[in-house]
């Protein structure tokens, strides 16, 4: 009786890595090696901030970490910083789950974007006082609009595949916790 | 009542914070590491992917080929229109086939008169690829031989016909070419018929701009662009692409090279050129020396080098 909960939360982490893992080998694939003038939306992060935002307690810390860090060296950005960004906007995120339960989800979706606002500031604020070689301005802030503009998308695509929806008030888990 | 799940991780509450602090600690570490000292941990990162991406090769060339078989299937739906198309091409490639056989004849024979000898050393490596970067903001591929097959940092990758781009980052078993369309991509190039020398720089698109142009006024669009060979970085006369005048009134190249759907790409080996740096030395190791049997080639090359 005492597995079943921890089995589901390695479900839940598991299924959270293996989705990250197939969407950076499927961005990976050799089909377009031509630069692109519309970047397609960073879904790594996007479904990382839905994640945060409805079960916090499926994407444990290192599961992001590993993750992005990963990520980090197979797309060739500078190494460690991105993953540290991102570290330190979800556990800010992870904070406030707690008020956001109740939101309506255009509020849910404002303050994903304002994340990921974020966390492309804090990551080019860095690598510009480092001096590090940046990808260009407004590519970035494109990509920005696109990942954010469909948030609704992917949230709504996990929470009809996976299941994955802010747990309602008073919901507990089967050992009776609340969640 | 809210407070209940709180009070329940403050257990695990100050332990947890440290370990995120480590970690955070650990990450901006290596950032650093990577920006002081970067080529050790761009190796350590070429090892990274030597192991993971050949391993999902099984997964990953199936799906690449389900979706090529996909986007090709469209491209039937068209076939009426190609077809004519690639008619009134080949019409006019049968009249440049008959230019250059004439021409190749000719070539022949005048290298024959001439006794030129073609560099035995430009000969190349086939390999396929694996992978692109990933992401929108860099334009490289990672190819399926690596430091195994002799491939070294630096060389030059083409597919048949035109530069793509040069090996940076050697694995064990793959390779990684940044394509001329990278923004961290320069590459002396020289313009056709006027000689001039200039820089290519990458910058994201396809048409990457002419840099360092001395006389902008004798280059015109439809010039040909090939590699120049200046420091070393390509062996000359590669063809690179066309001179094309952008929107922004930027000289500009248009790549001659299919970017659109990279598959196999030969790397070329360059060995570098012999340089001659010292007329000293040269004089002194020809002449044979009397006063020793057998003179030591690398002791005269270094006293050589201290003289000047």
């Amino acid at each position: 009786m005492v597995e079943a909960p921890i089995m589901r939360i390695w479900l839940g982490v598991a299924s959270y890595l293996g989705l990250g893992l197939a969407v950076l080998v499927f961005r990976m694939l050799p089909l377009g090696t031509e630069p692109v003038a519309i970047p397609f939306p960073d879904l790594l992060i996007s479904m990382t901030l839905a994640w945060v935002a409805r079960r916090p307690d499926l994407v444990p810390f290192w599961a992001i970490a590993v993750l992005f860090f990963v990520a980090d060296l197979l797309l060739m950005r500078p190494p460690g910083l991105y993953t540290a960004v991102v570290l330190i906007a979800t556990d800010v995120l992870r904070r406030q789950t707690d008020g956001m339960r109740n939101l309506p989800f255009v509020l849910e979706w404002m303050v994903i974007a304002a994340t990921l606002v974020a966390i492309t500031v804090g990551y080019r604020a860095v690598l510009f006082v480092t001096f590090t070689p940046m990808a260009p301005l407004g590519l970035t802030l494109l990509q920005l609009v696109i990942t954010a503009v469909f948030y609704p998308l992917i949230a709504g695509a996990l929470q009809l595949l996976l299941g994955l929806r802010k747990p309602a008030r008073g919901e507990v888990d089967t050992r009776g916790k609340p969640l | 009542m809210a407070r209940d799940p709180r009070q329940k991780e403050d257990y695990l509450g100050p332990l947890r914070r440290l370990l995120t602090g480590v970690v955070l600690l650990i990450l901006l570490a290596v950032f650093v590491v990577w920006r002081v000292d970067s080529p050790r941990v761009e190796r350590f990162r070429a090892a990274v992917v030597d192991r993971f991406v050949p391993s999902l090769d099984w997964m990953m060339v199936p799906v690449t080929g389900t979706i090529n078989l996909v986007t090709d299937f469209r491209s039937y739906q068209r076939l009426a229109e190609q077809n004519r198309d690639l008619r009134r091409e080949l019409q006019t490639m049968k009249a440049w086939k008959e230019a250059a056989l004439q021409l190749e004849q000719e070539n022949a024979k005048l290298r024959d008169l001439n006794k030129v000898s073609l560099d035995p050393k430009l000969t190349y490596i086939t390999g396929i690829v694996l992978a692109d970067s990933g992401s929108p903001f860099r334009q490289s591929v990672l190819l399926n031989v690596g430091a195994r097959d002799g491939i070294v940092d630096g060389w030059a990758a083409m597919d048949g016909i035109g530069l793509v781009g040069r090996i940076a980052g050697v694995g064990q078993e793959t390779s990684r070419v940044i394509l001329l369309s990278d923004t961290s991509s320069t590459i002396p190039i020289t313009i056709q018929p006027s000689g001039q020398l200039a820089i290519l720089a990458g910058d994201n698109t396809l048409a990457p701009p002419i840099e360092f142009l001395e006389d902008p006024d004798q280059v015109r669009p439809g010039d040909r662009v090939v590699s120049s060979g200046d420091g070393d970085v390509f062996p000359p006369d590669l063809l690179v692409g066309q001179v094309v005048l952008g929107s922004d009134r930027r000289l500009r190249v248009r790549l001659t090279a299919d970017f659109e759907r990279l598959e196999f790409l030969r790397v070329l080996r360059n060995q570098g050129r012999e340089t001659i740096t010292d007329t000293g030395s040269l004089i002194e190791s020809s002449q044979p020396s009397f006063e020793l049997m057998g003179p030591n080639p690398e002791t005269d090359e270094t006293q050589a080098n201290s003289d000047g």
